[in-house]
């Protein structure tokens, strides 16, 4: 850390002809773009989408739509099903010990005696996703993937108790399920 | 166990080169233990016959053939250099793990001991990440083989342990290895089954999670338990134990190690007591004249009664119960006679070890003698009722199930004289009586209990007590205070030390923190055992429950102090 600023020569732009020192080509091939944007609004080929009225899981909608998210985009859970529709979960909590936020609550129970495949379940399972942190650390722990993020990212709400996900909303949690009602004109 | 004293002759010998001194006569594996040096072990059990069937305890000794021998069943012979980390007996152990896991389920996600199972924990240490069998696993029973014990037998190891507990410490003999190899299973005799009182504690000393415990079986995690250390409340025994409490609600009891008192075990009775805290016949609201007040609104009406009264006037009535804390208190405020109630005897049992299971089912009896001296089931309490003497009792009942008083003392109670009424139980004192404060369950509050012998214990808070609860301390010294005994409400601790100060004989020079873990005995008391001996190298419970324990203490200590815990917060967000 001696003081040594040899570095700050490097890290100019790199540009060094004429053009560049004079910046107005730059300038007006960024106006171009921008122009031509803001003529795609105009003729239906939008570089946006109307969110929240236009949902970004909207199959048409998005195909054009530039900033739909990745599908590794960490969101909200859900609680996968087996092929039978019960969730995979076997209360082993080890979700809950992997949890920074401490936000996940679970209290396991037997599961009825006709299952027979699995000693366990989950009575309760509740995150409470005002705390989490959306970190991805619960899908990793899990030993039977029977939780995972979603993209699901549509998130307001009127009152925080709602942001409490019990187990049938998460076993719900749809991600295409987040594209909002557009409001009655 | 019990000869290691003084006169046997130490042995030297090495570890690893490190040198150690054994006892004569002890086997590598216990003179390292009892030196702090750990090898991994499932079948030996300081009190249980060497049985040396699981291999785990593999070490390689100079003198001594070529090949590995067992620690447990190898007596340290003078100058013994013993191998326990070397690359040839580790490759051995790892070995012998496979070996067990080769047939293992390896169902840790919805096994009850994965966070405190010691093959979870060697496999961790010791073991290979993979494995050479490829073929199919063998499957053997799962089923209930008592009451409260449940069996997988693909978990199981047959380290015997249970089956040697059954025969060599309660005698009772149920259990047996049926079949043979790798089709072996643990099981008991047709119509026999594994309910001898102290059943549970085969699932604290199975090592892995083939015997679990089916009372707290898929309520919970090891991990998110928090120990508290107390004593249990179910008869005049005492038995040390870890109240472990998750989300504020006890979730299970397990035995602490105290070989004057319990050695390792606890019956399953005690370990049930600490529902009768979650019943519902619990009074858990403050009554004036039988209807729900405040706390505070109760208190100022139990003031105004209480100073409205001399104090000769006053008598109690307690049962045996009541800490120590709490009868020295009671004896203070009042002037008048005391009674106290006791529990019917109940069934009694003693193992083949010396663990004695008491028929007295009051866990202060010894104290209720050691505080108040000489107190009857409220005879004189009821002649005083009756003369018109007493004119306010004060009612510290804290017997689970509510106490049996006397009928001419129930018959007097029921007539004019007034009541303060502290309870655990919502019992017809408490529903009729003018004021009635909810009591608190040994598993709520602190104080001291004397057990059968003399030893003075402590009892510790493990979970709060419900809704607006302050319990017996706090209402006694309020009391109390109004009338000028004490300056202000002190901390069980603090009413210990006037206890202390006020009866020298019997509880002079103990302090709380001199009690300890393991208590101290009185004076003139028949276990004269010292603190330092009470315990030996070994813990009750698998070897992992203890350090899963410690790594714990220090993992809250270091980051898991949030004040809400794991978990939601339910409702009110
Ligand atoms: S994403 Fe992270 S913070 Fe959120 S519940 Fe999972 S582990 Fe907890
Ligand atoms: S880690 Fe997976 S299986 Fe275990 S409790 Fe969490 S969601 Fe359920
Ligand atoms: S016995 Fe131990 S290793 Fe086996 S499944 Fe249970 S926790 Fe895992
Ligand atoms: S059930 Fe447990 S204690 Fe009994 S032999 Fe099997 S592993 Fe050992
Ligand atoms: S502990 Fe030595 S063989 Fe089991």
């Amino acid at each position: 850390m001696a003081g040594s600023h040899d570095h700050v020569e490097e890290a100019l732009p790199p540009g060094k002809s004429f053009a560049d020192r004079v910046y107005l080509p730059a300038v007006m091939r960024g106006l171009k773009l921008t122009v031509q944007k803001f003529f795609g609004t105009v003729t239906d080929k939008h570089a946006t989408v109307q969110y929240p009225e236009v949902g970004i899981y909207d199959a048409s909608e998005a195909e054009r739509a530039i900033g739909h998210p990745n599908p590794r985009y960490r969101g909200e859970h859900i609680l996968v099903k087996d092929e039978q529709g019960r969730e995979k979960c076997v209360a082993c909590l080890l979700c809950m010990a992997a949890c920074p936020a401490l936000c996940i609550h679970i209290e396991p129970e037997p599961t009825p005696p006709e299952w027979g495949d699995r000693e366990r379940r989950p009575k309760v399972f509740e995150i409470d996703m005002l705390r989490c942190i959306y970190c991805g650390y619960c899908e990793e722990a899990c030993p039977c993937d029977a939780i995972r993020l979603t993209p699901k990212f549509y998130t307001p709400t009127t009152s925080r108790t709602e942001r409490v996900y019990d187990k049938e909303r998460l076993l719900e949690n749809n991600p295409a399920a987040q594209i909002p009602q557009r409001p009655a004109k | 166990m019990s000869e290691t004293t003084t006169e046997r002759l130490e042995v030297p010998f090495t570890i690893d080169g490190a040198s150690y001194t054994a006892l004569k006569g002890e086997t590598v594996l216990e003179a390292a233990l009892r030196n702090g040096y750990f090898i991994p072990h499932y079948c030996w059990h300081p009190s249980l016959s060497i049985a040396g069937n699981c291999r785990m305890c593999l070490v390689h000794t100079k003198p001594g053939p070529p090949k590995p021998q067992i620690a447990c069943n190898t007596v340290v012979s003078e100058g013994m250099e013993v191998d326990a980390s070397s690359e040839k007996t580790l490759t051995a152990r790892e070995g012998i793990l496979e070996f067990l896991l080769a047939n293992h389920p390896l169902d840790c996600p919805i096994c009850d001991q994965a966070g405190e199972c010691d093959l979870q924990q060697y496999s961790f240490d010791h073991g290979r990440t993979t494995s050479k069998f490829s073929e199919i696993k063998t499957q053997r029973p799962r089923h209930d083989l008592g009451p409260r014990i449940r069996f997988n037998g693909n978990r199981c190891i047959l380290c015997t342990r249970c089956v040697r507990f059954c025969d060599e410490v309660t005698g009772t003999g149920e259990l047996t290895v049926v079949n043979r190899s790798d089709s072996a299973w643990i099981d008991v005799f047709p119509g026999v089954p594994l309910d001898n009182p102290l059943s549970g504690c085969t699932a604290d000393l199975c090592p892995v999670g083939a015997l679990l415990d089916s009372d707290w079986i898929h309520t919970t995690r090891v991990w998110l338990l928090r120990g508290t250390k107390s004593v249990c409340s179910g008869c005049a025994t005492g038995c040390n134990v870890n109240v472990e409490a998750f989300d504020d609600s006890v979730k299970r009891m397990t035995p602490r190690e105290n070989q004057p008192v319990n050695k390792w075990w606890m019956c399953d009775e005690g370990r049930d007591s600490h529902r009768e805290a979650t019943t519902d016949s619990r009074l858990n609201v403050a009554r004036l004249d039988g209807q729900p007040v405040k706390h505070q609104d109760a208190l100022e009406a139990a003031l105004d009664l209480f100073s409205a009264t001399p104090a000769a006037k006053i008598a109690y009535l307690t049962t045996g119960h009541a800490t120590c804390e709490e009868l020295h208190l009671l004896e203070t405020i009042t002037d008048g006679p005391g009674g106290v109630n006791y529990r019917p005897d109940g069934g009694a049992f003693e193992t083949l070890d010396g663990f004695k299971l008491s028929a007295d089912k009051n866990p202060n009896r010894a104290g209720v003698v050691a505080v108040l001296g000489d107190v009857d089931a409220g005879e004189r309490v009821r002649k005083g009722i009756e003369s018109g003497q007493i004119e306010l009792v004060v009612v510290c009942d804290s017997q689970p199930g509510g106490a049996n008083w006397d009928e001419g003392l129930v018959e007097a109670l029921k007539g004019d004289v007034k009541a303060i009424v502290i309870s655990l139980e919502d019992t017809w004192l408490a529903q009729t009586k003018q004021v009635a404060f909810p009591g608190l369950h040994a598993i709520e509050k602190d104080g001291t209990f004397v057990n059968q012998n003399g030893r003075l214990q402590r009892v510790r808070a493990a979970v709060s007590a419900p809704g607006d609860t302050r319990g017996e301390l706090d209402v006694l010294q309020e009391l109390g205070r109004s009338a000028g005994h004490f300056p202000r409400v002190l901390s069980a601790g603090g009413v210990f030390r006037r206890l202390a100060a006020a009866s020298p004989d019997a509880f002079g020079g103990l302090t709380y923190r001199g009690l300890g873990a393991v208590g101290l005995p009185l004076a003139g008391a028949a276990d004269q055992t010292p603190a330092d001996k009470c315990q030996t190298y070994y813990n009750a419970g698998p070897v992992s429950r203890e350090t899963r324990a410690q790594d714990e203490q220090t993992r809250v200590a270091v980051h898991r102090e949030s004040p809400l815990g794991y978990g939601t917060v339910r409702g009110n967000v």
